[in-house]
Parts: structure tokens; sequence; C-alpha cells
């Protein structure tokens, strides 16, 4: 192609509304929020462990929620990670590559994926493992990893006939833990679609934090509820059948959704 | 210098050919339109065959489906040639005319691809037209109540029994970028019709999905919505009901704070997100969706 063909190709795509990025790195960490005890229906609760699978995570342009509208990222992390959601110090994970460009949405996954060449999700490498929680159409299917670690002790504060009304016995305080998968729900799709950040990807270096609050996650659960269910072991362990464990799937998906910090600094400290 | 004219001067006849249209004028006739699920219900299809029916043993028959439709909005690439309509309708589209109302006419606009095309379903006022007899009791009440909806329907169960439910929700909404089969928008001609289709089925979606082939329709959630009063669901019913982990395990449901109400805490907001991604553009042509 000569220049003037070159040069009447580019005017055509400019005077299209189409633009040719530079390719970037961009820092990028996550960030858990600081364990504080909460109050719910007499109980006093409080997380002691909050471990998160996340990754993989795509920045697009689009102002819309649908991967449709996203064939071509501007910024992505195809990998998983481990953050420790109740750690509020910076954790390095890596780098986003892509291009510069306007961002206005995040698709993401909580470390179990989906890829359109697999026949079921698989979590990625690097999220956090152990025994098996959720049956995904087969009862013999694992993801292979999990979105979520976590445990806590919820103590009554207020009294049996506050913490457990309906109950015959009242435990005086309980364990609860769970591994808690947030699985895709269409093949080729993340997890969570569409969430709303904005960001010029430009010549200026930034960087990205993506901060989790688990202990919010955890206030959506039913304290009086989980009591029942303490058979005088003093630890209930939550399965992907229990209503609140859906509830936690729910809060992980938007209740409230990661936050996304974009700074100038080029050091993500 | 001539030269370099000359060059300039195709370069702009190159962007024009390629971004534009020819110069020709044509006629737009925008129409409403329902989805068959509004006029005929959900079926029930446990087996997953039968599309659009609902899988865990319910049906549902709607009594009325009311929506307001309007302000469409439309223009060519880049915002070339912008069209816009002021007119804002109500129509029970259950019993919408199979001939297809006309919301509004464009007529001697140039002719080529309308890329961007949106249109709201917007809170009325008195200047709404009534398309198929809205009674005025409701036509009223969405005015005074700032609603966009209202649904008054029947859920069955397989097993037997049923639920009335009515649904008077304020979701104004507004949906752009419209179509996308095979291309955004509408390709206006000498002679050519919109439709403005609303879907009717989303409140018993699986989630928010880009492609609505991979939903599964679910109808248990509402089911379990106690009704005190015994006197049918309403908003009230729906807005207690606050155990969201039981009522859209995660097993079948997903990303349900995907949608235009953003974080689900009760099955108003569940209905409610839901609402506000209905709008479609001939039949099944996708929109961006948003709260206005």
């Amino acid at each position: 192609m000569n220049r003037l063909a070159a040069l009447a190709v580019l005017t055509l795509l400019v005077g299209c509304g189409q633009t040719q990025g530079a390719f970037v790195d961009v820092p990028f960490a996550g960030q858990g929020t600081e364990a504080t005890a909460f109050v719910k229906d007499g109980w006093e609760v409080a997380l002691s462990e909050a471990t998160v699978g996340f990754g993989s995570i795509f920045f697009c342009a689009t102002e819309s929620s649908s991967p449709d509208r996203c064939e071509v990222a501007i910024l992505e992390f195809r990998e998983g990670v481990t953050l420790d959601g109740l750690d509020p110090s910076v954790q390095p994970i890596g780098e986003l590559f892509g291009t510069t460009g306007d961002i206005n949405t995040a698709f993401f996954n909580y470390g179990i994926a989906w890829l359109l060449t697999e026949p079921l999700p698989k979590a990625l490498d690097g999220v956090p493992g152990g025994p098996v929680a959720v049956p995904f159409e087969s009862p013999d299917y694992s993801p292979g990893g999990h979105s979520g670690r976590f445990e806590g002790t919820a103590t009554c504060i207020e009294g049996p006939d506050v913490c457990c009304p309906e109950g015959e016995t009242c435990p005086q305080s309980y364990r609860f833990e769970a591994f808690v998968d947030v699985i895709p729900g269409v093949r080729g799709e993340p997890t969570i679609n569409g969430l709303r950040t904005s960001v010029t990807i430009g010549a200026e270096p930034v960087s990205l934090t993506v901060t989790v609050d688990p202990t919010a996650w955890w206030q959506i659960v039913d304290y009086v509820r989980l009591a029942s269910l303490d058979d005088g072991s003093g630890t209930v362990v939550l399965g992907p059948d229990d209503p609140d464990y859906n509830a936690v799937v729910i809060a992980m998906s938007g209740n409230p959704p990661p936050t996304f910090t974009w700074s100038t600094d080029h050091e993500v400290k | 210098m001539k030269k370099a004219t000359i060059t300039v001067l195709a370069l702009i006849a190159v962007t024009a050919v390629g971004c534009s249209d020819d110069g020709d004028s044509g006629n737009l006739t925008v129409v409403l339109d329902a989805e068959d699920t509004i006029p005929e219900g959900l079926a029930s299809d446990p087996s997953g065959v039968e599309e659009e029916a609902i899988t865990d043993g319910y049906s549902v028959q709607f009594n009325r489906y009311i929506v307001s439709v309007g302000l469409v909005d439309m223009a060519q690439a880049n915002g070339a040639n912008r069209q816009q309509s002021s007119v804002v309708t109500i129509a029970d589209y259950v019993n919408l005319p199979t001939t297809l109302p006309t919301l509004d006419t464009f007529n001697g606009i140039p002719t080529g691809q309308y890329s961007e095309f949106g249109y709201d379903t917007p809170v009325i006022d008195e200047s709404v037209v009534n398309v198929n007899g809205v009674s005025e009791d409701d036509r009223q009440k969405m005015i005074d109540n700032d609603l966009t909806y209202i649904i008054a329907g029947t859920l069955s169960a397989d097993a037997g029994g049923s639920k009335e439910f009515l649904i008077e929700a304020d979701v104004p909404s507004t949906y752009t970028l419209c179509g996308g089969d095979p291309e955004l928008g509408v390709n206006v001609g000498s002679s050519t019709t919109a439709r403005l289709t609303i879907h009717g089925d989303h409140i018993f979606f699986n989630g928010f999905p880009a492609d609505e082939t991979a939903v599964t329709r679910l109808a248990q959630w509402m089911w379990d919505v106690e009704d005190p009063g015994g006197d049918g669901l309403t908003k009230e019913d729906f807005i207690a009901a606050e155990d969201v982990g039981s009522l859209f395990p995660a097993s079948d449901y997903f990303d349900i704070n995907g949608g235009p109400a953003g974080t689900i805490t009760n099955a108003w907001d569940f209905i409610r997100s839901q609402l506000g991604t209905q709008g479609h553009l001939d039949g099944e042509g996708e929109c961006e969706w948003g709260p206005i």
C-alpha cells in the first residue's frame, strides 16, 4: 500500500470514530478491608479468615454490561490470584496488559472462569484450594479451586430470646466456615459483567488497586438461622445448598462489589 | 499546491463514502410490538425444550401488561442526521392490535443506516398517548406514581394452586444502540418499519446474560414470596421478601446484581432490575439498557 492509500485508510478510520491505541502495562494490586465486628440480630460477628480468589479481569470501553459489546478489552489480566480479604495493606498482583483508551466497565471472575473452549467452569491456577464445594450439573464436578474461603465467629450478646427467638437451645457462640464458589453462568462470559469504573489510559502512567470487603458481604447472613444449625459441635459449615451460602455468593457479586482505584502514581504502594 | 488540494478532497470523499448515506430521503414508521410471552403467557416445560417456557414447574398468564414507551432517538454514525420523537405512549401489551399501532413516523429523512437507535420507557404525564384503551384509573395511577409498568397476572403451579400478582413499578429506563442483526439500528429506505418490542418474561430470567438463549426461566422465587393477606402478591410483599439467598440460589442464578437496578436486597429489587432490560428492537434485537 502506498503512502497515499495508507493515509486514505487512516483518514477513513478516523472519520468513522476508530482509534489505534498504544500498548501499555498497568501495575495491578489487590487490597482487603480490615476486619471489624458487627452486630446483627443480637449476634456480634467477626470474620477471622477471608481468602478471596480473584481474576481473570477485563476492562472495556463499552458502557454496556453485555460482554458482546466488548470484543476487545482495553486492559486485561487473565490469571487467578489469592487475596487476603481482611488485610488492608496493598497486595501486589502483577500487571494489566493492553492499550491506551477510555475504560468504562469491568468484567471479571472470582477465580473461576468458563472459557469457550471448556465444557464446564474451571478454577484458575493461583486461587484458593480446598475440598469440593459446588455440584454443577454433575455431582462429580469440581472447578478445582474456590472463589473464597471464609471463617468467623458469632457470639450472642443480647440473650437467647433475641439470638434464638424460636430455638429450644441457643449456643453462646459458634464458629462458621465456608468454601464459596462464584460460578459463571454462561460459557464464554465472565461472572460479573459491566461493573462501572471510568479511567482514561493514556500516556501518563497509572496503576490500579482493587479492594474487596468480605465483612460487608457477610452482613447479609442470617445468624439466627445459622445458630439453629449448630449441632453442638460449635461449628457450622455452610455448603452450596444453604440459603446463606447463596446469600454470600450474591453479595460477592455486588453487595458491595469490589472497588477500583486508579492512581496516577506509577508504583503501587 | 493544487495536487495537495486534490489529495485532501479525495480523502474527504473517501471518508464521506465510508461513513454516511447516499443523500436520498426515506420514510420510517415506528410501531409498538409485544413479545409473544405477553399475550400468550409463559408455559411450563420442565424439559426445557419449548422456547420461552418456565422450567421449574410453573406457568404464567398476564391479564394486564401496561408499559410506557416513547421518546425515540436515532442517528447515523457519529450522531449524523439525528432524528427524535417526543411522543410517549401507554398501551396494554396483552391486547396490542395485531396491526401494530404506530408510535410515530419520520418522513423525508436521509436514508441509510441509523446505527444509533434508541427509545425510553419513561415516566408519563398528561400528554401521554393512550394507544388501546388503558383504563383511566391505570393511566392516572401511572402519572401520579411515576409508574412505567403495571403488570397483573396469575402464577400457576404444575403441582396445583395458583397465586395472583400485581406489579406496579417505577422503572424509567433508556434503551440505546438497539439492534445488531446484522447491523446496529435501522436501515431506513423508501418505506421502513421499526418495531419497538417489549419483552414480557425477564422477571423470570435467572440472570442478565447478553444472549437470551442462554437464559433459564424460573418462577419458584415468586411462588416462595409470602402473601400474608392472601389477596395476591403486591409490591409490599415483594419488598418484604428479603431472603435473597433462598429466593435466588447460586446454583440457578448468576450475577443478579448485574442489572440496571444494581444490588438486589429483596424480590422487588430483582423485579425492577429485570423490567429495566425488556426493551428490544424488531423482536430480539438487543439494546443497551440503563436507568433514566
